[in-house]
């Protein structure tokens, strides 16, 4: 009777924290943090040259979204940028197919990677845009852990994928054997296939959020 | 996929070199950057300086971390790459599988958790020589190193380490004996059934951790494909005896659910390892 008031308890507390967690983040979905199969939580934020960008609006006309965590200053972004072109080359196969790719950097101000972007835009020649969430809001929307962490949302707003970029996380593979999932993703959500793998662990160094 | 695709066959070195160069030049702006193989220092200890034919043993792969850094765990956590750490194959001598100690608990910023290594650690590598060995000869063993140390900030590193055993009639142990058996003593003790120290049981989707008598206790959970606990805070209590983790999506019984235990009595701290099938959830 007990064990059974004490799991009661534990469920209750759970889905308040999750109400709780819901009215926190954002008022006008369901779901406020990212799940698989749902509506991706919506949010507004600005790029580093100023230009705002809203989920819903892209989802909207139709597009396909693809989120990449981002912080130049980790040696997994820099694999991905500089060692290979991995990101770049995503976008240069899928942004004429009707995806928007979005690089999100959530490491907070006080961080020495903070402040990096328009250098490593520049350097690395990125032409998807870098968008500011110094704050980390839209990082634990996304409940984004490291960087690079992948999100893939349809176009009708559902979070398709979530995970890492590729199969490789020690970069001991040849570029030939590797699986790039979010490439697989989109192929598939293209041809209006279900996406085969949707969810993945993501790997590289720890999201710098704000404390 | 590589920026100058068709000449993989000068890839592979290029990239590391250009890697290696961004990473020790002035490519991140804000200040230097460590080099990576200076952050951590790895050695390889040998409990017997001479072995008889047929001895198993084991080696020990020390890591001293800089001050404030860290490595990780077998399984990573939330973000970085466990250190790897790979043998030659060298005849006459037989490598089992890699022994780690429990892992500390890193819980940061936006409830990142990962599973890490600070200050000295002692990972064990047990090996058998062979039993056709000649007294008198010697083996000469090396292995690599690798890990991602981090900070603030995250960088690679490597090193080569290795050391030489011999074989004759009588075994002897080395200086470095006592860190061995002291590195045994810290391995995780395989969790038995009947185990009245730490009881483990699904209440549905919630697994029921209870220590009697314990201070606190922690869970360092594998990578489940299949399942995830519901958050860190689920994972770690400091003050009691029991944990409560729920699981979301609940495993089946054909999942099984594993990592390691460590429980704490006053400055104690004992580990285990356990892999459970999940509950049948009618």
């Amino acid at each position: 009777m007990g064990s059974f008031t004490k799991r009661l308890a534990a469920v209750a507390a759970i889905a308040f924290a999750g109400i709780w967690m819901g009215a926190a983040g954002d008022q006008h979905h369901s779901h406020s943090h990212a799940e698989l199969g749902h509506q991706a939580p919506d949010f507004t934020l600005t790029d580093s040259n100023g230009k705002t960008h809203t989920l819903s609006e892209y989802t909207k006309s139709g597009k396909i979204v693809v989120l990449e965590w981002y912080n130049s200053g980790c040696p997994f972004v820099v694999r991905h940028h500089d060692q290979y072109n991995t990101m770049d080359d995503l976008y240069g196969e899928f942004s004429e197919q009707n995806v928007v790719f979005l690089a999100v950097n959530s490491t907070n101000e006080n961080h020495r990677d903070y402040g990096l972007d328009v250098e490593s835009i520049k350097k690395w020649s990125k032409r998807a845009p870098v968008l500011m969430d110094a704050s980390g809001k839209v990082g634990a929307m996304f409940n984004a852990k490291t960087t690079p962490h992948m999100f893939v949302i349809d176009a009708k707003g559902t979070l398709a994928y979530t995970g890492a970029i590729d199969d490789d996380p020690r970069d001991d593979k040849s570029a030939e054997s590797k699986t790039n999932y979010v490439r697989q993703a989109l192929t598939e959500l293209i041809a209006s296939e279900s996406v085969s793998i949707p969810k993945t662990k993501s790997y590289g160094c720890g999201v710098k959020y704000a404390r | 996929m590589m920026r100058q695709g068709g000449r993989l066959v000068h890839l592979g070195t290029k990239a590391l070199a250009v890697l290696a160069a961004l990473l020790c030049s002035g490519f991140v702006w804000a200040g230097d950057v460590p080099d990576g193989n200076k952050l951590v220092r790895a050695t390889v200890l040998s409990e017997y300086l001479t072995v008889v034919p047929g001895q198993s043993m084991h080696l020990g792969i020390r890591l001293e971390m800089e001050k404030g850094w860290h490595t990780y765990w077998k399984t990573s956590g939330e973000s970085g790459l466990p250190v790897r750490v790979r043998f030659e194959e060298i005849e006459g001598v037989s490598f089992g599988e890699l022994r780690w100690p429990a892992p500390d608990w890193h819980l940061g910023a936006g409830d990142v958790l990962d599973y890490i290594y600070e200050g000295t650690v002692v990972l064990l590598m047990p090996v058998t020589i062979d039993a056709s060995a000649t007294p008198g000869t010697s083996f000469d063993i090396r292995c690599k190193v690798d890990w991602l140390v981090c900070k603030e900030l995250c960088v690679p590193g490597s090193a080569a380490a290795g050391c030489t055993i011999e074989v004759g009639v009588r075994s002897e142990a080395g200086a470095d004996a006592p860190t061995i058996r002291a590195a045994r003593e810290a391995i995780p003790k395989q969790l038995g059934g009947g185990s009245s120290s730490v009881r483990l049981a699904w209440r549905g989707a919630v697994l029921e951790v209870h220590c009697p008598g314990a201070d606190g206790i922690t869970l360092f959970l594998h990578d489940s494909e299949e399942t995830a606990p519901l958050g860190p805070p689920t994972l770690r209590s400091v003050d009691g005896d029991r944990l409560r983790v729920p699981f979301d999506p609940p495993p089946d019984q054909y999942l099984i659910v594993s990592g390691v235990i460590t429980v704490d009595r006053g400055r104690e701290r004992a580990s285990y390892d356990f892999a459970l099938p999940g509950p049948t959830i009618r």
